[in-house]
Parts: C-alpha cells; sequence; structure tokens
C-alpha cells in the first residue's frame, strides 16, 4: 500500500483502526536523544537551539494569535519484506522535516518543509501566520528545557541490533508458519523498526528533545486447499528492547498463525443477525478504540459533532464499564514520554462505572473547551499538525472469570481475535472484522466459521455489556490508527466482554 | 533545494552507487507543493501549505534488490545511506526478477495531466470555493445547522526518474479537490452525508454550489434511518458504493497475490468471474485521468489493461517483476511514491458503464440500495464479503425508507457472477470509478 499517494482518494472522513503493518514509529528515553541518529544526520538540537526556536515563534506569532510550535523530526528506519521463503527486499529510510503551527482559537495555521534549517523555517512561520485575522497579539514565552519523566525505560531498544538477527528471526519466524500445517501455501513477514527523533518547542515555553523507538513485525500465512483458502496473522512488537523476543515466542506465534489460517478452511458461513456475543481479550480492544475511543476525542467534542458532546458526567455505557486511555503503558505503540506538542504523557480514566469523566485532548481543543491537555496531541509526521488522538486504550480489568461468560448462551457467537474495525463519530455506528469466530452453543465453543462482521452502535452497544473478565491483555504489536489522513500508533485491550447483543453480519440467516 | 539541483543530485547518486558495486539502479525524485483550507461555519479552520522533496533509489546487485529513500539530500548523508544500503543489499536474496527496466519510449503525446490554472489557484480562491459550498449547504435545509467541515485544495507534483539505461524522464501534474462534510439534524439524530470531487483540470471540478447541494442530499437521505430485519434480497450498490467496492476489490487483480495464492481470482484467467455485463478495466492512459501517467514507478509505459472482458477474466495487473515472473508484457501497474517500492495499485480503474440506471431500482420488488459502506470486510484471499451498508429500502421499484445498522454479506465470487444490472452513472471523482450495479441476492443482515 502506497503511503502517500497525493492523488489518492482525498478527504479520510470516517476513522479507522486497521490490523497489520503499519507506519512504524516512537518510544525513549529523553536523555539518549543524544548524539547523531544512527549515524547519520546531526543532532536536531544542533539545528535548532533555544534561541533560535525562539526567533521562529516570534515570527509565527508577529501578526497575532493564541499560539504557535516548532516540530522537527527525524527518522531512521529498517525494512525487510519476507515472501515466499525469500528476501525480497531490504529499505532504509532516512526521512525529516519541520512543521510551525499558529493557533488562533480554532484556527490553525500549518506550513511545513522537508528542509531542516532556520531559515526555512522562519518561512513556514511566516506562512503559517496567514491563517491569523486579528490583532490580538500573544508574546511568546521563552522556552526552557525539559527532560520528562521516561514511562518506562529500554536498555537495548530492538532497533539499535545489527541486521543479522533481525533476518534471522524472520526466517525462523517463516519456517514455523510453515510448519504448522502442510496446506500453508504462502507466508508474508514484513518487518519495520524505527528510531525517531523529535524536537519540540512551543510558545508557552516548552523545548523537549526526545528519541523513540519502535519495532512491528507481521507474519501472514496462507493456507489453501480445494479451492479454498484462509489467512492468519501473528504481530509482534512494539516499543521493545531486544529481550522481547526471549519473552514471546516467535516461532510459537507464527506457527499459531498458520494454524489459524488452516482452521478457517474447515471453518463454516458466518451467521446473520443480532445475538449474544463474546469477545476475547487484547486485540478485540479495538471494540471499545472504535465504539467510545473516538467519540471521546477532544476536537468532536469541541464542535459539537461527536456523539458523547455534552455528556460529561453523565452515564453513557454499562456501570460495569471503565474505559482507560494510558501512554504510560509500558511497551504500548502508543507510548510516549511526552505528546507530540511537548505535553508529559498521562494515564487518565475516561469512562469511570459507566459514566463519562474526561475527554481525550490537546492543547488546542482542550483551551477552547476550558480544560487542560491530556498529553493526547498526536500528529503521523512533520507532515500534520496534531490532533487529539488515542494512546493505548483499554478496557479495564473486570470481576468474571473468563470461561463463566459464555454460561447461559443457548446461542450466540465468539470473536477470539478481531481485524480491523471503524467508526463514524457524529452516528456512533461501528463495525468490525472477526479474524478467527465460533459459535456458541449452550455455553461452549463449537463450529469455527469465516467472513463475520460485528455491527453496532456505540451507546447501545455500551450498555449491553454484560459481563467483564478478569484475563485483561493490552495488545501492544497491531494497532495502526487512522483519523483524517494521518495514521499513528497505537495500543488496544481489554479483558474477555460479554455484549446481551451485537448485530453480526454474515451470510447465514 | 531548487530543482535543477536536487535532479543533478538524484542522478549523481545513481551514478555512485552504480560505482559502488551496484550493476544496476534507479533514481525517483518528487516533488510535491500542497495547500489545503478547511472551513467550518464560515471561519477558516485550517491552512496548510507544504513543499516537499524526497528521493527514492533502488539498487540491484547480483539480482538482490535494496532500497534507500530520504528528504535529506546533503553529499554526506546520501554517501552514507547508499554506502549503508549497498552493504544490507548482499544480506537479501537473489531473485531473478530482480531486474530494472531497460527500454522506455513513451508514445503519449499529451495525457492531460497537468493543470496550470490548479497551480495559479491562490488561498483566497480556496477559501472562497469552500465558503460558497458551505453556503450552499446551509441555504438548501433548515435542518443543515452545521458542518464538521469544508475542504478545498490544491497539489502539484513534479516526478523525475532515471536509472542504468533509461536516460532522464520527467512530468508534472496537478489535483484539485473540494469536499463538503454537512450535519443533518432532527430530533436528537444526528447525521453527516459527505460529497467530493477531485479531478485533475481546475474547469472540471464541479462547483461548489453542487458539492454542498449534494452532500446535503446525502446527510438529509439519512435522517430516520432504522435496521430492516434479515432477509435474502437484491441489492444495488450506487455509484459511489460500487466504486469503493472495486477499489477493495482491486488486490484480487494483483498479480503478486495471484501468484503467492493470495487472490480469489488466482487460476481463473480465460473463466467467468462475473456477470456478462461487467468490463473492468485500467487504463493509466486516460486523457485527464486522477491516476494517468507516462510511466509507472519503475519506467514502464502505462497501458489500457482489460482485466475483465464481459464477465470474462483476462488479465491481472503487473509490476515489472510479477510480468517478469509470468513472462507476460508488464502493465504500467508499479505505482509509487519516493518512499515506497513500487507496488502492483490502479492507475484509472474502473467498470465499464451498462445501459440504464433507473431500471436497477424500478425492478426490484424487494430489496436494498446501498448509498455507503464502511469496514473491512472485504477478504479478497478467501473470496468471503460482509460489510456495514447504509441506504434506502426497495419496494415495488421505489426507494421507500431510509435504512442503516445493517450488514450485507456473499461470496465475492458468486456476487459477481450474480452481477445482474450496470447503470449508466460512471463518473470519476476518484481514480477508482464504477457506474451503480445490481447483485441479483446478498443476504441482508439486520434487526430481528
Amino acid at each position: 500500500m502506497s503511503r502517500r499517494d497525493f492523488l489518492r482518494r482525498g478527504a479520510v472522513i470516517t476513522t479507522a483502526l486497521a490490523a497489520g503493518l503499519p507506519e512504524a514509529v516512537s518510544f525513549l528515553n529523553p536523555k539518549a536523544a543524544e548524539g547523531a541518529l544512527m549515524g547519520i544526520g546531526q543532532e536536531l538540537r544542533d539545528v535548532l537551539n533555544e534561541e533560535t526556536v525562539n526567533r521562529i515563534l516570534q515570527e509565527a506569532l508577529a501578526r497575532g494569535g493564541d499560539f504557535a510550535d516548532v516540530f522537527a523530526e527525524q527518522r531512521f528506519r529498517t525494512a525487510v519484506v519476507f515472501d515466499a521463503g525469500k528476501i525480497d527486499s531490504v529499505t532504509y529510510g532516512y526521512p525529516r522535516g519541520a512543521g510551525v503551527r499558529v493557533v488562533r482559537r480554532n484556527q490553525t495555521g500549518y506550513a511545513f518543509s522537508d528542509e531542516l534549517s532556520y531559515s526555512s523555517l522562519l518561512d513556514a512561520a511566516r506562512v503559517a501566520s496567514t491563517v491569523v485575522e486579528t490583532q490580538s497579539r500573544t508574546n511568546p514565552i521563552d522556552v526552557t528545557r525539559r527532560n520528562p519523566a521516561a514511562p518506562f525505560t529500554l536498555v537495548a531498544p530492538e532497533p539499535m541490533m545489527p541486521e543479522a538477527a533481525k533476518l534471522d528471526l524472520l526466517r525462523r519466524m517463516d519456517a514455523a508458519a510453515r510448519s504448522a500445517d502442510p496446506r500453508v501455501v504462502s507466508v508474508r513477514i514484513e518487518y519495520v523498526d524505527e528510531v525517531r527523533d523529535v524536537l519540540i518547542g512551543t510558545s508557552d515555553g516548552v523545548y523537549v528533545i526526545d528519541r523513540q523507538y519502535i519495532t512491528g513485525i507481521s507474519c501472514a500465512p496462507i493456507a489453501q486447499a480445494g479451492g479454498k483458502r484462509g489467512s492468519g496473522l501473528a504481530t509482534l512488537g512494539g516499543r521493545i528492547d531486544s529481550t522481547y523476543f526471549e519473552r514471546v515466542d516467535p516461532e510459537g506465534a507464527a506457527k499459531k498463525a498458520g494454524l489459524q489460517a488452516a482452521r478457517l478452511l474447515e471453518a463454516g458461513p458466518a451467521p446473520a443477525g443480532p445475538m449474544p456475543v463474546v469477545v476475547g481479550p487484547g486485540w478485540g480492544g479495538v471494540l471499545i478504540h472504535e465504539s467510545l475511543g473516538h467519540a471521546l476525542e477532544g476536537d468532536g467534542i469541541r464542535r459539537g459533532t461527536s456523539l458523547l458532546s455534552g455528556l460529561g458526567g453523565t452515564r453513557v455505557a454499562s456501570p460495569l464499564l471503565r474505559v482507560v486511555d494510558d501512554g504510560r503503558w509500558p511497551n504500548g505503540r502508543g507510548t510516549c514520554a511526552v505528546d507530540d506538542e511537548g505535553t508529559p504523557s498521562q494515564r487518565t480514566v475516561a469512562v469511570e462505572a459507566g459514566v463519562l469523566q474526561s475527554y481525550l485532548l490537546d492543547k488546542q481543543n482542550s483551551a477552547l473547551l476550558g480544560l487542560r491537555s491530556t498529553g493526547n496531541g498526536r500528529r503521523m509526521s512533520y507532515r500534520n499538525w496534531p490532533i487529539p488522538r488515542m494512546t493505548n486504550t483499554y478496557i479495564d480489568v473486570g470481576t468474571s472469570e473468563p470461561v463463566s461468560l459464555l454460561n447461559g448462551i443457548t446461542k450466540g457467537f465468539y470473536a477470539a481475535e478481531l481485524g480491523g474495525g471503524s467508526v463514524e463519530t457524529t452516528s456512533g455506528n461501528f463495525n468490525f472484522a472477526v479474524r478467527e469466530g465460533y459459535w456458541i452453543e449452550n455455553g461452549k465453543l463449537t463450529r469455527a466459521v469465516r467472513g463475520a462482521i460485528l455491527i453496532g452502535n456505540s451507546l447501545e452497544t455500551m450498555q449491553r455489556i454484560e459481563g467483564i473478565g478478569t484475563d485483561l491483555v493490552v495488545d501492544t504489536t497491531r494497532g495502526t490508527c487512522g483519523k483524517d489522513g494521518q495514521s499513528v500508533p497505537v495500543g488496544v485491550g481489554q479483558p474477555t466482554v460479554r455484549f446481551s447483543s451485537i448485530t453480526v453480519g454474515g451470510p447465514s440467516i | 533545494m531548487p530543482r535543477q539541483s536536487a535532479v543533478e543530485i538524484a542522478e549523481r547518486v545513481r551514478v555512485q552507487a552504480e560505482r559502488s558495486g551496484a550493476q544496476e539502479a534507479e533514481s525517483y525524485l518528487e516533488t510535491s507543493t500542497t495547500s489545503e483550507v478547511r472551513l467550518r461555519q464560515g471561519q477558516i479552520e485550517l491552512l496548510q501549505q507544504s513543499v516537499v522533496q524526497g528521493l527514492g533509489l533502488r539498487v540491484l546487485r547480483d539480482r538482490r534488490m535494496g532500497f534507500l529513500y530520504t528528504t535529506d539530500l546533503r553529499d554526506a548523508v546520501l554517501n552514507e545511506l547508499v554506502n549503508r544500503t549497498l552493504a544490507l543489499t548482499n544480506q537479501a536474496t537473489p531473485r531473478d526478477e530482480n531486474k530494472i527496466a531497460e527500454f522506455l519510449a513513451v508514445t503519449q503525446t499529451d495525457l492531460e495531466i497537468y493543470d496550470p490554472a490548479v497551480v495559479q489557484l491562490r488561498v483566497e480562491d480556496l477559501v472562497r470555493f469552500a465558503r460558497t459550498a458551505e453556503e450552499s449547504a446551509f441555504a438548501q435545509d433548515k435542518r443543515i445547522q452545521t458542518t464538521r467541515d469544508v475542504r478545498c485544495g490544491t497539489a502539484s507534483q513534479e516526478v523525475f526518474f532515471s536509472n542504468t539505461y533509461i536516460p532522464r524522464q520527467t512530468y508534472r501534474a496537478t489535483a484539485v479537490w473540494l469536499s463538503a462534510t454537512p450535519i443533518a439534524t432532527q430530533g436528537g439524530q444526528k447525521r453527516e452525508g459527505t460529497f467530493i470531487d477531485r479531478k485533475r483540470f481546475f474547469g472540471e471540478l464541479a462547483k461548489p454550489e453542487q458539492i454542498g447541494q449534494r452532500a446535503v442530499e446525502r446527510a438529509l437521505a439519512r435522517l430516520g434511518a432504522a435496521p430492516v430485519p434479515s432477509a435474502r434480497v437484491p441489492v444495488v450498490f450506487s455509484a459511489e458504493a460500487a466504486g469503493l467496492f472495486l477499489q477493495n476489490l482491486f488486490p484480487a487483480f494483483s498479480a503478486l497475490n495471484v501468484i503467492e495464492q493470495r487472490s480469489f481470482l488466482a487460476g481463473k484467467i480465460g473463466q467467468a468471474v462475473a456477470g456478462p455485463g461487467i468490463t473492468i478495466v485500467d487504463d493509466g492512459t486516460m486523457r485527464r485521468g486522477l491516476g494517468t501517467r507516462f510511466f509507472d514507478g519503475e519506467g514502464v509505459q502505462t497501458h489500457r489493461t482489460v482485466l475483465v472482458d464481459r464477465g470474462v477474466l483476462r488479465q491481472y495487473c503487473h509490476s515489472a517483476a510479477t510480468a517478469r515472473r509470468l513472462n507476460v508484457p508488464p502493465t504500467g501497474n508499479g505505482l509509487r511514491s519516493y518512499d515506497t517500492l513500487p507496488a502492483i495499485t490502479p492507475t484509472n480503474l474502473y467498470i465499464e458503464a451498462g445501459s440504464s440506471t433507473h431500471k436497477l431500482v424500478e425492478e426490484v420488488p424487494l430489496g436494498l440500495y446501498v448509498t455507503g459502506l464502511a469496514g473491512f470486510g472485504v477478504d479478497t484471499v478467501s473470496g468471503e464479503y460482509s460489510q456495514q451498508v447504509d441506504g434506502q429500502w426497495i419496494e415495488k421499484g421505489v426507494l421507500t425508507k431510509a435504512v442503516e445498522g445493517v450488514t450485507v454479506a456473499g461470496r465475492l465470487d458468486e456476487m459477481l457472477l450474480g452481477v445482474d444490472g450496470v447503470g449508466r452513472d460512471l463518473e470519476f471523482r476518484s481514480n477508482v470509478a464504477s457506474p451503480s450495479i445490481r447483485f441479483k441476492q446478498l443476504t441482508v443482515a439486520g434487526g430481528a
């Protein structure tokens, strides 16, 4: 998939979370952000020190405005595609650039360039400031270097490991996926890692430099027999260090994906219609990401276009439900010391006992709502302005024994693993694909089914939560969330969750 | 950086790679300028402008492939990246098909993909178009009090290509777009509708008033929508919905997916795979097409390729590598950006227009008219299909009530073979387009 073909279909109006291998991005140890990136390029501080940032911010606010920031970024990316048993391609990427933003109330001016120099950023500041239609001036506060606390520590970040070790890992995963079943005919493995340096300077006085690491591996086997095909998926990674692969058994994960593909060859068609549904732990949290998470984001709240606008303090879901967005979850794809506006990340309880407690906010929307940023101002790269985004979002642990959640269901559906999903935040209508699903008959899992999707309306569905398990898992390996044309890495999670009714979309009625 | 010097750098880096051990090398330099304005409630919410220049370099050494890309064109950085990439390339597996194009003679004279009028549009013009579109949306109906936003933007792009055998090639292209997303409110219900137009030439862009009006029609049509009971019925996809469906179907036509057993269309060349009314074409040479270009991302001239001819599967879409593997001519579908390797991608992909649009609904005694599709339910590997949809219920050939909260599902092979009607309403507002089409029978899953 081409990441950025400017001839592509235009505005993305719904949000979508796709499972699969993504744009890689971030984690960090702020003090480690010294020295050239992977021996290439410069230290960002050498290009933009506090003094030059101050001058750019002054230029940005010279025509007025409430707030301005400078965001510079460089990334070093290593990518390998392993297909049909061969190392198909190897890639090094080194994109870098910077942007200047000027904000006046709800208005944003943004200009960016791939040239990382004082003079090009002064130009960007002038272009961005043209959005301002006001005489009121704000004087920027001189920036001061901050070293926000790292959410956790990576001793030996995985992206720093030698290439030979990475390639060997992919070969072993390929062999393991093929060994799962003789009907596995094809395996594609994609590996991406990235070291990302960011420099953020803001007119409210923040100057942060951060180095962030992320690794992602996807292994997608295909099984084929008698004209039928099934696909499996294993994903590994997150903001991890080199010991991760000793803990997670990459070969075991690849083999499991091979079995998942093979099992689909025997699966029957999916059921159709409303029925009791139980969703398994971990990546199943895509459900809360789509159904409530996007509606919590501050831009829709501020514009009044979200179904949760104005519902703060009110009951919006089953009293069993606690929803957390945690930008500091260890190894999480959405984890960072600071967001892309320099605000320290935090753990936000968005829904407590079914009551809406907090939105997910960036600087601009929180200011317009009279609230504080919750550290959710994120951007895809220097080519994008920050917007409110989730970090690692999950349904918190419940009290039910996971197996007991099947009890009493005479006919229902169990989604062991979900695929991607999407939501329209105005209506709350959401959907997601089911990667691995089973019939529930008389409280037991029986036949495997293929090709199911789940659809529903956020508020209705969240009222229908009947039980939450004790088995919370937060996925750190596969979430990439798309919104407004910007993809960012995220974590999602949940324990096993039971719903009294969700509409299953399949061909069998 | 001035363009001329960037081109020289792209050439120099390629030659350096060849001297440092690459038998073949290929430079792809892309320079893009974009502007976009977003307006809401009459106020500019966002103004964005940018210039970006990036270089991608593919190197081949003993049929092993390596790739680098960067936006940092300084000598020291490029030297280091080239050396590291050549070293990493030694780790890749040699493949016979790893070979870069040796010959490119562009025969098309003017594909009309660059419009100077687009480049001349100023930010004030974009604001004016957006404002007119939004005002026209508000003027349509009292139930429209707000918009998500209205967006207007332009982009111009310049591509430079050269490789070990093919000397400097270049082209320029433009695009302009305008979209509106009004929100209709009735009782406690809010529903949005979006209409977007996108063109190469400014003169072909729909008028802002029209865009506002059509977006409002879409939002209003969704008010009062509710699920319908589950049923197996004929289902008509509007042109917009059918275009999205075709886009999701495309991976099945990728020769790489076919070779690696990842397509339900593998092994079906020469067989009927769709109703006789269906002809699917990928045409990279279409005049003024949004997916039109002179050559693809690896120096292969673009083509018009008939994938499905009156229901019969004729061809897959190829990159240079897959064409070599199957020993067939390439189709010019190896598209890319500077920061991606060429990948099989549609140029202008469409279903040819049929005979009548109105009949598609009029002939249906009981069924569903689908105007919106959402989600990831098109599985081109297994051939299963299930998506969340909204639209209108059809009774006795007439649209009767708004529907949402339902899914449609089927098997892609059966669905395509069961297409029994194709409309005339083919319009290109994206590089993938379709007229309305009717599926003989799908499963609609809805309320109890």
